[in-house]
């Protein structure tokens, strides 16, 4: 049993300690430290800021008011009532019915995981894509682990997992079907990756997000073109289709080519 | 039970990490604890991020930071500091239970429950909407 009484006269002391206390499990290339401190002065300032009313217009959008208050949430650090509390101070909470089941998503996961927690790392159902879990490949591919697939968008969401530990929802999203639908990878190996870098992951939220994009916790595979990530995130991100050629095509030709043993009523043929 | 919680160890674990969890009232002064299980640290590899974060969040509640064997540290604090009970906060995670379990053979273990956030409510739901029609009245009123 080893104490561990990191140096803290700075950020950047306690760091060094983190470093040398787990250098025997943090790899030569893990050096980014996030811009979310841990703690709950920091939770409870980012609680004041937050906007539900502007949260529910704009959630979808990258630049969007979205709270970032999930790593909080997700260690207990901040109790969601407090959080919910909070929110319908600012506004009746019939007008931002959007926020407060967007924070009770996560206990229905948690509920989930409770009762069946063999369904954290197991196909909950069959993929509904026309191919088998064995046709999906067991390990993420380093370009995806490094964010250098060449595709600039997807390289943007995954360089924000990699330096600040968190990743807008819609780009979990946009990055997960890439990573299950566009290189056939099987759910379980980016589920694994997201775990060891976002700061809000838990097995429940995660775990069963990426079932639900994959098809085997949903009816159908959630897949994406260009014109939906432009559409949300093109004043910040990268989007022309010079650099994102694999993603620049209609919702009908992506299909074709990704799931083409599908039948059309969305069952494997 | 003043006499119980003083001889307690507040088993502090990444799903509770807040200073007014009900697992801390009544504790008098009894020895908090943070463990860094080995063999999770090394089946989850946790960036340098998730690590920093949890380390800065364990600092500013005061808790010691510990790492090994999750259940051997709890039964050595215990025999160190003389306590009989283990605390902890309730979670889904099935690693803590199984602690838990293992600690019962020769301490007692209190899992203590969080504040409620949802109704109880019996039965299972597959999809989040029939859940969020059980559940939204109370939330939104």
């Amino acid at each position: 049993m080893q104490r561990f009484q990191p140096n803290t006269s700075s950020r950047e002391s306690l760091t060094e300690s983190v470093q040398e206390f787990f250098a025997d499990v943090l790899s030569d290339e893990d050096i980014s430290v996030s811009p979310f401190p841990g703690g709950e002065k920091a939770a409870q300032a980012r609680l004041e800021d937050i906007d539900p009313v502007a949260y529910c217009r704009s959630r979808n959008f990258y630049a969007g008011a979205v709270t970032r208050l999930s790593p909080y949430i997700r260690h207990g650090i901040l109790h969601p009532e407090a959080v919910r509390q909070k929110a319908t101070a600012a506004a009746p909470a019939k007008t931002i019915e959007k926020f407060i089941q967007e924070l009770t998503w996560r206990f229905f996961w948690q509920r989930t995981y409770r009762q069946h927690p063999e369904w954290i790392w197991q196909d909950i159902e069959p993929y509904k894509t026309g191919f088998s879990s064995a046709e999906y490949a067991d390990e993420l591919p380093y370009d995806i682990e490094q964010g250098e697939t060449g595709i600039a968008c997807i390289d943007h969401f995954i360089q924000d997992l990699l330096q600040t530990g968190y990743m807008h929802n819609h780009t979990r999203m946009y990055v997960a079907s890439y990573v299950v639908h566009f290189r056939r990878v099987k759910w379980q190996a980016g589920a694994r990756w997201f775990l060891r870098h976002l700061l809000d992951g838990d097995p429940a939220s995660n775990n069963f997000s990426w079932q639900w994009v994959a098809s085997t916790f949903a009816h159908k595979p959630y897949f994406f073109n260009l014109d939906n990530v432009a559409k949300y995130c093109g004043n910040q991100v990268d989007c022309s289709p010079a650099h994102n050629q694999a993603l620049d095509a209609s919702y009908e030709q992506l299909e074709a080519r990704l799931f083409p043993h599908k039948g059309a009523s969305g069952k494997s043929l | 039970m003043k006499e119980t919680a003083l001889k307690a160890i507040i088993w502090v674990h990444e799903d509770a990490l807040r200073s007014s969890h009900p697992v801390f009232f009544d504790s008098g002064n009894a020895t908090r604890a943070f463990i860094f299980d080995d063999a999770l640290l090394e089946q989850k590899r946790y960036s340098l991020k998730r690590l920093q974060f949890i380390t800065e969040t364990l600092i500013e509640m005061n808790v010691p930071i510990y790492r090994g064997d999750t259940c051997a540290c709890l039964k050595t604090l215990a025999a160190e500091t003389g306590a009989n009970q283990i605390r902890t906060a309730d979670s889904p995670d099935p690693a803590i239970e199984q602690c838990a379990t293992n600690l019962r053979e020769s301490l007692d273990v209190v899992v203590v429950k969080d504040d409620g956030f949802l109704p109880e409510l019996d039965g299972e739901f597959h999809r989040f909407f029939k859940f969020w029609d059980k559940v939204k009245k109370p939330l939104l009123s």
